[in-house]
């Protein structure tokens, strides 16, 4: 099995989001399920630059009903809406369905749409292709790689909404600080030292918040410890 | 002159047409080797082949000499012939008598990647050390930059790169068909002054490279067949003798530029495919040619010499810096490794360190270097190239005096020490033929070439010059088994050694020649006795603020006998002064004021088998500047 | 059995070598296709030495600057290369194998089909059929 990543001229709902004028920076699809008459039931984490209310987004979107709104708890401007659209709003959804690919994100951003998902083999990501092209008219792959597994589908962001409340606020800044550092990247890009510094705390005090995220993921994951 | 001009128009024509159909093959992203490749790709794929198959090129059939052998022998020989002729007509433009007269020029042939195809005759030593340049420039990318086009003139003489001293230049040009470098024509001479500390073309007072002279590391200095005004303001400048410089410059570009005609005459007879696979059977063919008469004339095994010689600067006045004032023993420990499948193996492991002293070689000089002897010995024939350095394996440690990986090291007689640590080589081969009763191939080693008489100053026609007397290319040839070395024939590293004609030397050499002589008893005794040198007698006339100094083996000979035979005998020097001022002038521009007398005799080859002792001829120190000044 | 090794920088040593390793088997051929990216593959090849480490009969050649996924089918056909390698030479910020527009094109050539394997440095397709 081939997981690939390609992008697309922008279409569908992200685009007609972005159309709203509002400083909107990237929608990800994070559920998608039909419902009669052609419409869909869409869950999506919206990022933006400043403050939008319901209403406004509501005003600039016609055809769609949004039926639920929220503000993640941590980064103040990203969003979390449920809303039900056209099916025809997301055909990139649909083409991939259709095709028996399965769609693991699906997010649109810098007017483009960035889509990774799950093929058979080399003949199936051809066909898979070939009809997103049809549609599309052109799209770009980006990468691939070999898996065993079908993975989780969309709705990565699941973990994120199950993650607001398990962490404190010192817990999320000592993650979000070392990860936006590039202390998880292989290889590391800077030392537990610089972080320590940067946060203002001691080496060990960082090392224990950090073991304590850790320890909370795993907790989430697996469950209550043995 | 119309001729001429045509001539070379329609060479610069040809030159833009090939160029052109270049440009085409780089707009499709193809390099200018063959099949597009690039000149690396092509050089790496050979020798990946040739190593995983033992084989050159992976060529393990000779199918071109198998199918049609006479046809392959008819063409290999009218390449070689038009090497020949090109040395033989273009030394004719040269001035000097180092290469008018003693022949101190070279040509090769050789494959896009730097392997000889065929050589001329001449200082076949450069047979590899041209290789060494062209593939110097394959890997630096040159094809990218300066870029390697039709029409391009490259020069070398940087020992580092692919020489075996900074006096010999190389002029290199390749040779284009239908965008594809198909082959380099090269050739190399013996300059007579390259700008060194001191006057002449191997200076010895320096301790580093940077007295040894110019030195051009494999330099783009002409297109279109035409030299860039830049290198022909620059190069004359650098030496004391401009004009013979010039001249030696157009006998190699008139060499190579014959070679190239007679390489695209052939290809236009027989067609590109019949060249190519020419070339690289040529090669192959050299190389089994030498594991094969390795094979027949070497008993298997491990043959062990040794040899030295001295190197004295210790208070001598012309020393350059006071860390090299002291006194060297060059320390050759040489193995052959002889193994029944052919294979030749050269070790010099145990050599003594590199000195401040222009006396170092590179591995480059060493094989090219051993190359010149193999040809005198196992390969005697038409048929050297590449294909026997594909057969040998060389050995030469690291920091060492024959691999000093230091660019700081002087080189300008490297051949000092080369030559010398030749002499067990011979005698190793020797001792091969003896067990496998080749007698008559035997010989105790050709003598080591001293002395050398170089200087300069302002000559008898009140202009800078420099002197490089090349009467020393006229050794005994070492003892045989079977009789006498003959006397005053050889020069170790120009199989065609030849003292030259002592009026033509008089032409470019203030130093009238007083007499010449055979000098007997110098080559050793033994029950063979290796052929006698000779030596000369020389006056300095009519010059002002002149040097001379000598250069050689003085206080020890390098050339053991062989089988208990008596060493030769060293060179020797004697300078005498007389002062035979008649009026007390005091003008500065008298020059009669000081003659000064120089005898210089040659060593000698050693003698075979045991006899009574050979007797040293006086020697004096080398590197001894002798100076005489109104 | 033949194998065309596609290869746009001289970096690309130890995709190359994964590919000779464990694609490749000794006696086989391999073509390595220069890209015009690559200016020449003479350092990889000295630091490889495909034939005497690997054992395999090799050729370099190269494809014109705008050269289309159609050449490079006609030259799979040509050689009837039973495998194509590119090497990957970037990573997509979720560590997928970055395929850029060459390879793109070959992969979504309709004449060209088989199986797609993703190693550790190489894409392979191989078992490949020939379509129009």
């Amino acid at each position: 099995m081939l997981r690939i990543e390609f992008q697309l001229g922008m279409a569908g709902i992200p685009s007609r989001l972005l159309e709203t004028g509002e400083a909107v920076e990237s929608i990800e699809i994070d559920n998608a399920m039909p419902v009669a008459n052609s419409a869909v039931f869409l869950f999506l984490t919206v990022r933006t630059d400043s403050e939008v209310t319901e209403d406004s987004l509501a005003m600039e979107l016609p055809g769609l009903e949004i039926i639920d709104m929220s503000q993640a708890e941590v980064s103040s401007h990203t969003y979390y809406l449920g809303v039900i659209a056209d099916s025809t709003d997301v055909t990139v959804f649909g083409l991939l369905t259709e095709n028996r690919a399965i769609p693991h994100r699906i997010v649109g951003k810098n007017s483009q749409l960035e889509v990774v998902a799950s093929v058979r083999d080399w003949n199936h990501l051809k066909e898979v292709a070939s009809a997103v092209e049809e549609e599309y008219g052109s799209l770009e792959l980006l990468g691939t790689t070999q898996t065993n597994r079908i993975g989780f589908p969309l709705g990565s962001n699941k973990i994120k909404q199950s993650m607001s409340g398990k962490l404190s606020d010192e817990q999320l800044e000592v993650l979000e600080t070392a990860y936006q550092m590039g202390y998880f990247k292989v290889p590391q890009e800077v030392t537990a030292e610089e972080i320590a510094a940067e946060l203002d705390i001691s080496r060990s005090t960082l090392s224990e918040r950090l073991r304590r995220v850790q320890h909370n993921f795993c907790k989430l994951l697996f469950g209550p410890q043995e | 002159m119309v001729n001429n001009q045509s001539r070379r128009e329609q060479r610069q024509a040809e030159a833009q047409r090939e160029k052109e159909k270049l440009r085409e093959k780089q707009r499709r992203g193809e390099g200018i080797g063959w099949g597009g490749k690039t000149l690396r790709e092509q050089l790496a794929m050979l020798e990946d082949k040739t190593e995983a198959t033992d084989h050159y090129a992976g060529l393990s059939d000779l199918s071109m000499k198998d199918d049609d052998p006479i046809r392959y022998e008819q063409l290999y020989s009218r390449l070689r012939g038009d090497l020949v002729t090109a040395r033989e007509t273009s030394k004719e433009v040269s001035a000097t008598p180092i290469v008018e007269q003693e022949g101190e020029l070279c040509y090769g042939l050789f494959t896009p990647e730097g392997d000889s195809i065929a050589v001329s005759t001449g200082i076949i030593v450069h047979v590899h050390t041209m290789s060494e340049a062209i593939k110097f420039m394959i890997n630096h990318d040159y094809e990218d930059n300066p870029g390697i086009e039709p029409g391009d003139i490259f020069v070398n003489n940087d020992p580092h790169v692919g020489d075996v001293h900074p006096c010999d230049l190389m002029t290199l040009i390749p040779i284009f068909h239908d965008g594809e470098l198909v082959a380099w024509a090269g050739g190399v001479n013996h300059v007579i002054d390259t700008g060194a500390i001191g006057p002449g073309s191997m200076n010895v007072s320096q301790a580093s490279r940077f007295g040894d002279g110019a030195y051009y590391t494999a330099r783009k200095i002409g297109e279109d067949f035409e030299l860039y005004n830049s290198w022909r303001k620059e190069y004359p400048a650098k030496t004391r003798t401009p004009n013979f410089l010039k001249l030696d410059e157009r006998t190699r570009v008139t060499g190579c530029l014959m070679i190239r005609d007679s390489v695209k005459n052939l290809i236009d007879q027989v067609g590109i495919e019949t060249f190519k696979q020419l070339s690289r059977e040529a090669i192959e063919n050299g190389r089994r040619g030498f594991r094969t008469r390795i094979k027949r004339t070497m008993f298997p095994g491990t043959y062990r010499g040794a040899s030295f010689v001295d190197a004295l600067y210790e208070d001598q006045e012309n020393v350059t810096r006071e860390y090299a004032n002291e006194n060297h023993i060059m320390h050759a420990p040489s193995e052959l490794h002889v193994r029944e499948d052919g294979t030749f193996q050269v070790s010099f492991e145990g050599a003594n360190k590199w000195g401040w002293h222009p006396y170092n070689c590179t591995p480059a000089a060493i094989q090219g270097g051993i190359w010149v002897m193999l040809t005198q010995t196992v390969i005697p024939n038409e048929l050297v190239n590449d294909g026997a350095y594909y057969a040998c394996d060389f050995h030469l440690p690291v920091g060492s005096w024959a691999n000093t990986q230091n660019t700081e090291t002087a080189h300008a007689y490297a051949w000092h020490f080369l030559v010398s640590a030749w002499a067990p080589l011979w005698q190793h081969l020797s001792r091969g033929y003896y067990a496998r009763g080749f007698w008559e191939e035997i010989n105790a080693g050709n003598a080591n070439t001293s002395n050398w008489l170089q200087g300069g100053g302002i000559d008898q026609f009140d202009k800078l010059h420099a002197v490089n007397s090349f009467e020393s290319a006229c050794e005994g040839v070492g003892a045989r088994y079977v009789e006498d070395g003959e006397p005053h024939a050889a020069a170790i590293w120009n199989p065609e050694g030849d003292m030259g004609d002592a009026e033509v030397w008089e032409m470019t050499e203030p130093l009238p020649f007083l007499g010449r002589a055979v000098k007997p008893n110098t080559g050793g005794a033994g029950r063979r006795a290796g052929g006698a040198g000779f030596e000369s007698m020389r006056t300095v006339k009519d010059v002002s603020r002149w040097l001379l100094y000598e250069m050689g083996n003085g206080y020890m000979t390098s050339d053991g006998g062989l089988f208990g035979g008596y060493p030769a005998a060293s060179g020797y020097i004697l300078n005498a002064q007389i002062q035979t001022s008649r009026n007390g002038s005091r003008t500065r521009r008298t020059t009669h004021s000081t003659i000064l007398i120089l005898k210089a005799a040659i060593s000698n080859p050693k003698s075979t088998a045991k006899s009574i002792g050979g007797r040293r001829a006086s020697a004096r120190p080398k590197n001894s500047p002798t100076t005489t000044c109104t | 059995m033949s194998t065309i090794i596609i290869i746009d920088s001289v970096e690309e040593e130890s995709a190359v070598e994964e590919i000779l390793d464990s694609i490749v088997t000794a006696g086989e051929t391999v073509y390595f296709l220069r890209l015009s990216s690559a200016r020449g593959l003479g350092p990889l090849i000295q630091a490889i030495n495909p034939m005497l480490n690997y054992g395999v009969e090799y050729t370099i050649d190269c494809l014109p600057e705008n050269y289309d996924a159609s050449d490079l089918a006609a030259f799979a056909v040509e050689v009837d290369a039973s495998r194509i390698c590119i090497g990957i030479s970037e990573r997509t910020l979720t560590g997928k194998a970055r395929i850029d527009d060459a390879t793109q094109s070959i992969l979504l050539h309709d004449g060209i089909s088989g199986d797609l394997v993703v190693g550790e440095d190489a894409i392979i397709l191989e078992e490949l059929e020939y379509g129009q």
